[in-house]
């Protein structure tokens, strides 16, 4: 059975891939530059609000700098710049 | 000691939400209340809505509930409830209410909360403006804000 990961999508992330989440094979290595990529290559109008917005990774913020990939399960949510207030 | 969070659609209301951190020992309560403006530079602002990614929304606010009990020890109850979904101009679409003992950590506290909440929690705030054409009726199209800064 293969693994998968879920991938969320809000606010301009939502407007620009017209989904609310999606559902992706799980593979080893999915780093930030890998997800990047994955997620350009299911939904290309979302570069422009990928490049403004950071990745929480099971409700946690990552840091853009640190390593870490992605595990069988997590959920993924694209966050673009927040305003709430 | 209570912790009161709330992501919701319903109107909020301030003496509510007072009312839920009212205690005895309690000699201040302070609030922020925000409430959304009906302008952006030089246009007109027709309606508002907020969207969130609730879980992780309800989560942020608790560590910054947390977070804040380690930096004032004389906060008693703390409430925050953030609106979603449709919120007309001139609307509450966010409450924060502290009682503490004395003044002075509660309204510092007030003021952090707030500062933290627009930088960290994921909501987003979408304005719908106003047209120019108002034979069609079109409205002026619809941009989600951002706040200064990123976590």
């Amino acid at each position: 059975m293969t693994q998968k990961f879920t991938v969320l999508y809000f606010a301009a992330a939502k407007d620009a891939s017209k989904a609310e989440s999606d559902s992706f094979e799980w593979k080893e290595g999915i780093t930030s530059q890998v997800l990047t990529q994955l997620l350009l290559d299911r939904h290309p109008t979302i570069s422009t609000v990928l490049k403004s917005s950071m990745f929480a990774v099971n409700m946690e913020y990552m840091d853009q700098d640190s390593n870490w990939t992605v595990s069988p399960g997590d959920e993924v949510a694209i966050i673009p710049p927040v305003s709430g207030g | 000691m209570k912790d009161i969070i709330k992501i919701t659609e319903d109107i909020i209301s301030l003496e509510d939400t007072v009312n839920l951190v009212k205690d005895p020992k309690a000699g201040a309560i302070s609030t922020f209340s925000g409430t959304t403006r009906d302008n952006f530079e030089d246009k007109e602002v027709k309606t508002l809505s907020y969207e969130a990614y609730i879980p992780m929304a309800e989560k942020s606010v608790q560590s910054l509930i947390t977070e804040a009990r380690q930096k004032w020890e004389d906060l008693i109850h703390i409430a925050i409830i953030h609106k979603i979904g449709d919120c007309p101009v001139g609307e509450t679409s966010v409450v924060i209410a502290v009682s503490s003992a004395h003044r002075r950590q509660g309204l510092d506290a007030v003021s952090w909360l707030i500062d933290e909440l627009k930088v960290k929690v994921p909501v987003w705030k979408k304005e719908i403006y106003v047209g120019e054409d108002s034979k069609t009726g079109a409205d002026g199209g619809q941009v989600w804000k951002a706040n200064n800064t990123q976590p």
